[in-house]
């Protein structure tokens, strides 16, 4: 009976995925593909032209295939090379993008009557990728090097609606700028990023942030892989909103700037903070963040607002005089009320820089953790680090009062 | 259980049957001459001189002025130089058969339904101001 049932489900998948003809027409490096079956009607040729469901093509230097190709729904599919990037992409996109190649570099821009979610695909080395859009879609990193060699970032994704970005799993990912990179980041989301998936992304930024997003930025639980930020000549990431993390791993060091560092979005007054949710808060529920802050003031996580840390295990190394591993200009939470759970969060804290005196004249000290407001401990464990320089009495540097329910601090003294 | 399964093979093999594949690439000219290319193996279209050429994966070739083509369509049954419109190329006209180097092969006169033989090779079928080139294998 078992083998009925196998030998049928082979048989009914066999079925439905052996099925694939297409037709590739290859305008120079873009090729708009149909499925054989989208096109109804017949060919026409007009002059010089050919009409093929609707769009019409210019015939000098077009070359067609029929293959047996699976033709993906809604998907632009971009390889680089060393000669340069090829698309391949759905053709029933043709009228609602235009697609611009320059050597390693692509620019794709969506027209506003897109109303499709559309998924764009990035292999292979080059230089960099641009989208312009007004509607959501998901940026698949399928095994790409992008650096960046003019004014623009390696990723450039401008869309004010969501953004999944999806790193393959077993694939490894990297992104770089160069010192003429005149935006704020190599990796730059001008809308709200959503990542996924388990592979390995390697960020590094060369002029300023490595990563930034106006908007919030978002680690999913099925992010499953490694976000490294290698280097940035000021903040490893810089995200306006909130900054939240529920799975995955965050490894951030070399920076000139902060780790995490998370402002307010404002309004056009630029000073006035938005009503957006969350605003100018971290929060954390799972995954694993190692940050090292090597230089001078810095913070490893930061944020004007609220912190919670709910979940997750943390390690903060703060050895830049006046560094912090961890503050914010708020409350810190840590844990869950009501929650006995003591494994979780785990956040370890190595403190071992001297005291920092601001160009203003203020002395700031190095700390594990700084909240400008009050701390709550409500589970899990903050650990001072045995090799802390900085002692356990003031590794932890709480500005208002400090809430001690069922956590553990290990190694720690409040005052 | 298993009437799940059965009616998921059943929704598979219907699926299957509804799209199939096509077989063929029909070229039409605006003489009404069609020609048909297999697709079995792939096909190649290119554009280039004026001229469209058309490569089947088994090697069979349609060549022509693109200003002479009317149109072109996937196909599951396939046209040929021996189903010619016989409005267009009666019962009975003459056909002339030559080899790529120019030499003139064969004459015969058309019969619908009727298939000339040949050696293997490339050959550009003439009727009247009408002509195709077929690979005989």
């Amino acid at each position: 009976m078992k083998r009925f049932y196998t030998l049928l489900i082979v048989l009914v998948a066999t079925s439905v995925t052996a099925l694939a003809q297409t037709l590739d027409v290859k305008q120079g490096d873009i090729t708009w593909r149909y499925s054989a079956l989208d096109i109804t009607s017949n060919m026409t040729f007009k002059g010089n032209q050919l009409e093929i469901a609707g769009r019409t093509y210019d015939l000098d230097g077009i070359k067609m295939n029929v293959n047996n190709k699976v033709a993906e729904q809604n998907t632009v599919d971009v390889t680089y090379t060393s000669a340069g990037a090829t698309i391949i992409a759905d053709a029933r996109l043709a009228d609602v993008m235009t697609i611009e190649i320059n050597g390693g570099n692509v620019v794709v821009n969506t027209a506003e009557t897109l109303a499709d979610e559309i998924t764009y695909r990035l292999q292979g080395v080059g230089e960099s990728f641009t989208l312009n859009s007004d509607f959501k879609c998901a940026v698949v990193l399928n095994g790409v090097t992008l650096t960046s060699k003019g004014t623009t970032p390696a990723v450039y994704i401008h869309d004010g609606k969501r953004i999944d970005i999806i790193a393959n799993e077993n694939t490894n990912n990297s992104f770089s700028d160069c010192a003429q990179n005149e935006s704020k980041s190599a990796f730059y989301v001008k809308g709200h990023a959503e990542w996924k998936g388990g592979g390995t992304v390697n960020i590094s930024g060369v002029a300023k942030h490595a990563y930034s997003s106006n908007e919030y930025t978002l680690l999913k639980a099925s992010f499953t892989g490694t976000l490294n930020i290698l280097r940035a000549a000021s903040d490893g990431m810089h995200i306006d909103q909130y900054f939240q993390m529920n799975g995955g791993t965050l490894n951030i060091s070399n920076t000139t700037g902060d780790g995490v560092d998370v402002a307010y979005a404002l309004e056009d007054d630029e000073v006035t903070p938005t009503t957006d949710e969350m605003n100018g808060q971290i929060i954390i529920k799972g995954g694993v963040i190692n940050v090292d802050m090597e230089q001078d003031d810095t913070k490893g996580l930061k944020c004007e607002d609220i912190m919670t840390i709910m979940g997750g295990n943390i390690s903060a190394i703060a050895n830049g005089d006046g560094s912090r591993g961890i503050q914010s200009s708020n409350t810190i939470y840590v844990g869950t009320e009501g929650s006995t759970d003591v494994a979780a969060p785990y956040i370890l804290l190595l403190a071992s820089g001297d005291d920092y005196t601001d160009p203003t004249g203020d002395v700031n000290k190095c700390r594990g953790m700084k909240t400008k407001k009050d701390l709550y401990l409500y589970s899990g464990t903050i650990k001072r680090d045995a090799n802390s320089a900085v002692k356990a009495k003031k590794i932890i540097d709480v500005d208002g009062t400090f809430y001690k329910l069922n956590g553990v601090l290990d190694g720690i003294t409040i005052e | 259980m298993k009437k799940i399964f059965s009616v998921l093979l059943l929704a598979g093999l219907t699926l299957s049957a509804n799209a199939e594949d096509f077989r063929y690439m029909t070229f039409r000219t605006l003489s009404g001459m069609t020609e048909s290319l297999p697709l079995a193996n792939g096909l190649e279209i290119t554009f280039q001189n004026g001229q469209l050429v058309a490569t089947a994966g088994d090697g069979s070739i349609f060549q022509q002025a693109i200003t002479d083509m009317q149109d072109m369509w996937f196909d599951y049954t396939a046209t040929g130089i021996n189903q010619f419109p016989t409005d267009l190329v009666p019962e009975g006209t003459l056909i002339s058969v030559y080899a790529t180097d120019g030499r003139l092969v064969k004459n015969y006169h058309y019969q619908s339904g009727v298939e000339v033989s040949l050696p293997a090779g490339i050959y550009v079928f003439k009727a009247g101001e009408q002509s195709v080139k077929r690979i005989i294998k």
